[in-house]
């Protein structure tokens, strides 16, 4: 009997390659902004963010026809997570030197768009100060509003455990803004969070 | 959550979604990663059953004749000489950065980047897309380049070549890898992955009929192949019956 020499050792691998494409592309149009989002909230630079994107999505592509169907957020967020965390740790290969990037144009009008790129300063500085995990939670229930449920499958953690730290982390959050709305006053741009923004460069958008 | 903390998040939800070009670049280094991945997949995954062969239980593969292939094919590799540090973990699937272009290592987040690329003109002429492609990529990559082959290469160093090529392919470089694959072959074990490979590197050379010739020779020879797929969604898939 010929043996060939290169198998599919998961046969299950070899039949997510050919899994329908449409699947994956629905899941790819339906999710990709959070999880561009989430793993830019985690941490991800944004010289990495591509790269962990695809990162992100090359394992959905050959996971996916095994996914069992119970939360496909739960388990997409899970994968993001991981790659988020690994792109945190250093694992995963640096760049050189940022692509020459322009600024992304979220607002219409010069004084919309700096007073949300303050805000999102403002976002990044107050995640910073949560504890990583309560950091995760926070970003996932409050920015991208997975349910607990969901979540906790993310984070294989128990569903008590995720409230818990939800809680937490929005109080601390809470706290955290309330301090720093009392130290800026109304109408003022100041910030001791002024971050700078080293290779923050913000995205150029095209038609959006 | 109080008023003032809702309408914060409120404002801030959205503030850094992609741009639409995001969406699209990656999803294009997505697709030409996993493309033609039959080939790639293939060979990652004899990488990783070398380390796991060991711990074989009989449950982790599937079939009988799975396990026997599995295990003479992992003999076969382990039965040469004894694997040097730098190679003793698997390749990871090399992967095309959407950014620039250039030969990186994608994970699965838990082994250290890929070894060294091909001769460095693939990493310049990356095509795949891209935003500018990067010169100094190629100098990103690990740290711990592998000693350079020995004139009979072993089958993991053979398999790390197939790897590389597998991802200059992928970066358009097709010249540069039918160089490679035309030096006479040292053994005929992986056969089938060369001529895919070659398959895959005259489409990107833009040499179709010659693509095609090889594919229906590939086929008829080795019809249950699995690089069949790869074969088939390549340039040479017009001819490949009933496969597209």
């Amino acid at each position: 009997m010929k043996c060939p020499m290169v198998l599919p050792f998961e046969p299950a691998a070899a039949l997510a390659e050919e899994a329908p494409p449409l699947a994956f592309e629905s899941v790819y149009a339906e999710h990709f902004r959070g999880v561009w989002r989430t793993l830019r909230r985690l941490g991800v630079a944004d010289t990495q963010l591509d790269d962990a994107a695809q990162d992100v999505f090359i394992v959905v592509h050959r996971k996916l026809a095994r996914f069992d169907g119970r939360s496909l957020r739960g388990w997409l967020y899970a994968i993001a997570l991981r790659v988020a965390s690994d792109y945190r740790r250093g694992v995963a290969q640096r760049r050189a030197a940022p692509l020459p990037e322009g600024v992304r144009d979220p607002a219409p009008d010069p004084q919309a768009r700096s007073e949300l790129q303050e805000s999102v300063r403002l976002l990044h500085a107050l995640l910073e100060e949560l504890p990583s995990d309560l950091r995760t939670v926070f970003v996932l229930a409050e920015l991208e509003e997975l349910t607990v449920p969901e979540i906790a499958e993310a984070l294989g953690a128990n569903l008590n455990t995720v409230y818990s730290q939800k809680r937490s982390a929005r109080l601390r959050f809470e706290a955290a803004l309330k301090r720093e709305r009392a130290r800026l006053g109304e109408g003022r741009h100041e910030s001791r969070y002024r971050v700078v923004p080293r290779e923050r460069a913000q995205r150029r958008g095209s038609s959006a | 959550m109080n008023r003032d903390t809702e309408s914060f998040l409120a404002s801030v939800r959205s503030a850094e979604d992609p741009a639409r070009d995001d969406e699209q670049r990656v999803l294009a280094a997505v697709r030409a990663a996993v493309a033609g991945g039959a080939v790639l997949g293939a060979l990652a995954t004899v990488g990783r059953l070398l380390e796991l062969v060991p711990r074989l239980g009989g449950s982790a593969l599937k079939g009988s004749t799975l396990v026997v292939c599995a295990i003479a094919a992992a003999q076969l590799v382990a039965s040469e000489a004894p694997r040097d540090p730098s190679s003793s973990r698997p390749s990871p699937p090399a992967v095309v950065s959407a950014r620039t272009g250039a030969l990186r290592s994608q994970g699965p987040h838990a082994e250290p980047p890929t070894a060294a690329p091909l001769p460095s003109p693939h990493a310049e002429r990356a095509t795949a897309p891209v935003r500018s492609s990067s010169p100094r990529a190629s100098a990103k990559l690990a740290p711990s380049a592998p000693a350079p082959a020995p004139r009979v290469p072993t089958a993991r160093q053979e398999l790390d070549a197939l790897v590389r090529a597998q991802a200059a392919v992928r970066a358009g470089d097709g010249p540069s890898v039918l160089r490679v694959l035309d030096a006479p072959s040292t053994d005929p074990r992986f056969a089938p992955e060369r001529r895919t490979l070659r398959i895959l590197a005259l489409c990107a050379a833009g040499r179709t009929a010659e693509a095609r010739r090889e594919a229906a020779e590939f086929l008829q020879s080795e019809p249950t192949s699995i690089q069949r797929g790869a074969v088939a969604r390549s340039c040479a898939g017009a001819e490949v019956e009933g496969t597209r």
